[in-house]
C-alpha cells in the first residue's frame, strides 16, 4: 500500500521487516556486508520502481529475490573466472556436483522448462527437505545455521543435502534435462 | 546450465518455498517422546541385568586342541556324579567359558567359572576345554555338571553324574560394562551408556536325571583350529547390545539368514584383525581380557530414507591395523572418558530411528574385510525416516574413507542414496532421540 501511495516510508519499512534476513542471503552470497548493503539498496530502487504495476503477493519473499538476484549478478560479475568468499562458493560447489557437466556445455535448455522441472522436483520433496534444500540454495545459508535452525547436526545436514542433490539430478535426468 | 545459472533460476521458485525455508524449523517431538518410554524402559532392564547376573569372567571361546586318543583314559569314578571334586592333579582341568551367539534361534546359557571344577577325562580324545557350570541359586545347587568339548567334532565324553535336575537355560542376559549416567546438552538428549548384553549358547546335550552312565556329546563351534592366534570364525551370530538400542527387537527364529561367505561375528572376536581365542586357563583363573582393546571409536552414519522404508545394508569397510586421525578425535572427546572401554568386545552397535521401530537383522564380516549390517525398518510409513548407527570399534580397526554407502533397496534392488565420502566423519555423539 505504501508504494502504491509513493509513500516513501514503504523503503523503510521493507528495510525494517525484511532487512536482517535479506542482508543474511546477500552476504551469504557474497561474502561482505558492504555489498550486500549495496544489494539491498539495489532492490529497494528496484521495488519502488516495479511496484506499482506490480503487485507482489508475498512481498517479503518478492523483496528477498530481488536482493537475491542482485547478489547473484554482483557476485557473476567478480567472480567471472575463479570463486571467492562467502557461501556461494561452497553451494556452487556442491551444485556442481548434480548439474550439467563439461560435455553438456553445448547443450540449449529451455530454462523455463527448467524451472517447471525444478518445481516439480521441489514440490515432491518432503517438506522438510525442501526447506533444507531452498536454505541452502536459495538463502545460500551456512551448514552450521542450517545444523541449528534445523535441530540437526552438521553431518545430517550435509549428508542430508547430499542425497536431495543426488534425486535433483536423478529427476533432472529422468526429464532429459541433463 | 551451470550452477551458478540454476542458483539464479531458483529466484524464481514460488515465494511460499522461501518463506517456509527462511520460518522456524521446529522438529516435531510428540513421537520421539512416545518412543522415549521404550528407550528408557530397555535402559533399565539393562540395568537391571546388570545388577542381578554374575558377570561373565571370561568370554573366549574354548580352545581347541589337537586330540590324543592314546593318551586319555576313560573316567568312570563315581565321584563325578554329583558336588564337586577337587582336581586330580595329574589332570589338567581348562575352565573356560565361552560365548557364543547363536542370531536364528537366540537360545543360550550362560556358563558360569567360579572357580568349581570338576574332574574330567575322556575317551578319544584329551580334554582340551572344560565347560563348567554351576547350578544357580535356587535350584540343586549342590550339582555340578562338567562337560568336555573335544577338538574333533563328533567325539564323545563319557562322564557319570548323578542325579541331575533341569538347568535352567534360555536366553540370558548379561550386561557388562559401566553404566554411564545420562547427560543432556543442548538440545539434544544425549545418552552414554556402556552396558552391553551379551548372551551366551552352549552346545551340549545335557544329561537326564538319572544315575547312568551318559555319553555327553558336545558340538564344537565350528571353525575353530588349534591355531590360537586367529580362528576362522564361521559361526553365525552378532553381537548387539539391547540397552543401547532404542526400539529394536531381539532376533527371532524368523530372522533372515546371513547372506552366505564372509565371516560371520561372533562375540568377544574382532573379525580378522581381532585377537584370537585364549588358551585354556588353570581352574579358578579368570580369563585375561583383550590385550588389543585399549579404546574405542563411535563411528556415526546417519542416513535420511525419504518417503520410503526398506532394509537396507549398510556397508562399511574396515581397514587394519592403521590407526587414523579419528581415534585421535575419539580420544580427545572428553564424552568418552566417561566410558570403561576396556570392557567392551566385540562390535557394539546402537541403532536408533527416528519415530520408527527396527531390527538389525544380521551383522557379518565380508570377505573383503568389509562389515556388512543388514538392518530392517518395520513400519512403514510415510514420512521421513532418521537411521542412525554407531559402531564401536577396536582403535586398531580404521574405517576407510568410502565407507558408509548404502548399497541397495532390498524391495526393489534400485541403487539407493549414496553419500559423499569426504562428509563421512567420526563423531563421539551417542543419541537416543525417539
Amino acid at each position: 500500500m505504501l508504494f502504491e501511495n509513493r509513500n516513501e516510508q514503504a523503503l523503510a519499512e521493507t528495510v525494517s521487516q525484511y532487512g536482517a534476513r535479506c542482508r543474511a542471503v546477500a552476504r551469504n552470497i557474497l561474502g561482505s556486508e558492504e555489498d550486500a548493503e549495496e544489494c539491498i539498496n539495489d532492490a529497494l530502487l528496484s521495488a519502488w520502481n516495479a511496484i506499482p504495476p506490480a503487485h507482489p503477493k508475498h512481498y517479503g519473499a518478492y523483496f528477498q529475490t530481488l536482493v537475491r538476484n542482485f547478489a547473484l549478478k554482483r557476485y557473476a560479475a567478480a567472480h567471472a573466472e575463479k570463486r571467492g568468499g562467502g557461501q556461494m562458493t561452497l553451494a556452487l560447489a556442491e551444485l556442481s556436483e548434480c548439474l550439467a557437466s563439461g560435455e553438456n556445455v553445448e547443450r540449449t535448455i529451455d530454462r523455463r522448462i527448467m524451472l517447471e522441472s525444478v518445481k516439480r522436483f521441489l514440490a515432491d520433496l518432503p517438506e522438510r527437505q525442501r526447506n533444507l534444500f531452498v536454505r541452502r540454495y536459495w538463502h545460500a545459508a551456512p551448514i552450521s545455521d542450517i545444523a541449528v535452525d534445523f535441530e540437526m547436526s552438521e553431518i545430517n545436514v550435509k549428508v542430508t543435502l547430499s542425497r536431495i542433490r543426488n534425486r535433483l539430478q536423478k529427476h533432472l535426468r529422468k526429464e532429459g534435462l541433463l | 546450465m551451470n550452477e551458478l545459472e540454476f542458483m539464479e533460476l531458483l529466484s524464481e521458485i514460488p515465494a511460499e518455498y522461501v518463506e517456509a525455508a527462511a520460518a522456524p524449523q521446529k522438529r516435531r517431538r510428540i513421537l520421539r517422546k512416545i518412543y522415549g518410554i521404550p528407550v528408557a524402559a530397555a535402559c533399565l532392564a539393562a540395568m537391571i541385568a546388570a545388577a542381578a547376573y554374575p558377570r561373565l569372567r571370561t568370554e573366549k571361546p574354548e580352545q581347541i586342541l589337537q586330540p590324543d586318543e592314546s593318551s586319555c583314559a576313560v573316567m568312570t569314578d563315581d565321584s563325578a556324579i554329583g558336588g564337586t571334586t577337587t582336581p586330580d592333579p595329574g589332570i589338567t582341568v581348562y575352565a573356560t567359558a565361552y560365548t557364543t551367539v547363536n542370531a536364528v534361534t537366540g537360545r543360550s546359557t550362560t556358563a558360569d567359572t567360579s572357580g568349581h571344577t570338576g574332574r574330567t577325562t575322556t575317551v578319544g580324545g584329551s580334554v582340551t576345554a572344560v565347560n563348567t557350570e554351576t547350578e544357580r541359586p535356587g535350584l540343586n545347587a549342590n550339582t555340578t555338571k562338567t562337560t568336555a568339548v573335544h577338538a574333533n567334532q563328533g567325539q564323545t565324553t563319557k562322564t557319570t553324574t548323578g542325579p541331575t535336575n533341569a538347568v535352567t537355560t534360555g536366553r540370558t542376559a548379561r550386561t557388562t560394562g559401566k553404566e554411564t549416567p545420562g547427560r543432556t546438552t543442548g538440545n539434544t538428549a544425549r545418552t552414554t551408556s556402556g552396558a552391553t548384553t551379551r548372551t551366551t549358547a552352549r552346545q551340549t546335550t545335557r544329561p537326564t536325571a538319572d544315575s547312568t552312565t551318559r555319553t555327553v556329546t558336545t558340538a564344537l563351534s565350528p571353525g575353530w583350529s588349534a591355531d590360537t592366534t586367529r580362528p576362522a570364525v564361521t559361526t553365525a551370530g552378532w553381537h548387539i547390545t539391547t540397552a543401547m538400542m532404542a526400539a529394536t527387537t531381539a532376533p527371532n527364529a524368523s530372522t533372515t539368514s546371513p547372506q552366505s561367505g564372509g565371516t560371520v561375528i561372533t562375540p568377544g572376536q574382532w573379525g580378522p584383525s581381532g585377537p584370537g581365542p585364549m588358551a585354556g586357563t588353570t581352574p579358578g583363573a579368570s580369563a585375561p581380557e583383550h590385550p588389543d582393546i585399549r579404546s574405542l571409536k563411535i563411528i556415526q552414519f546417519a542416513q535420511q530414507t525419504g518417503d520410503r522404508y526398506f532394509a537396507d545394508e549398510l556397508r562399511w569397510n574396515l581397514i587394519e591395523p592403521s590407526v587414523t586421525q579419528i581415534r585421535d578425535e575419539f580420544l580427545n572427546d572428553p564424552a568418552m572418558a566417561e566410558l570403561d572401554v576396556s570392557e567392551y568386545s566385540g562390535l557394539i552397535m546402537q541403532l536408533t530411528v527416528e519415530g520408527r521401530d527396527a531390527r538389525v537383522v544380521y551383522a557379518k564380516w565380508n570377505d573383503d574385510g568389509g562389515l556388512t549390517l543388514k538392518v530392517e525398518i518395520l513400519e512403514e510409513k510415510g514420512s521421513c525416516c532418521e537411521l542412525n548407527v554407531m559402531l564401536f570399534i577396536p582403535h586398531d580397526v580404521s574405517v576407510s574413507a568410502d565407507a558408509c554407502r548404502v548399497l541397495k533397496n532390498q524391495t526393489d534392488d534400485s541403487d539407493i542414496f549414496m553419500t559423499d565420502i569426504e562428509e563421512i566423519d567420526s563423531n563421539h555423539e551417542i543419541s537416543l532421540e525417539s
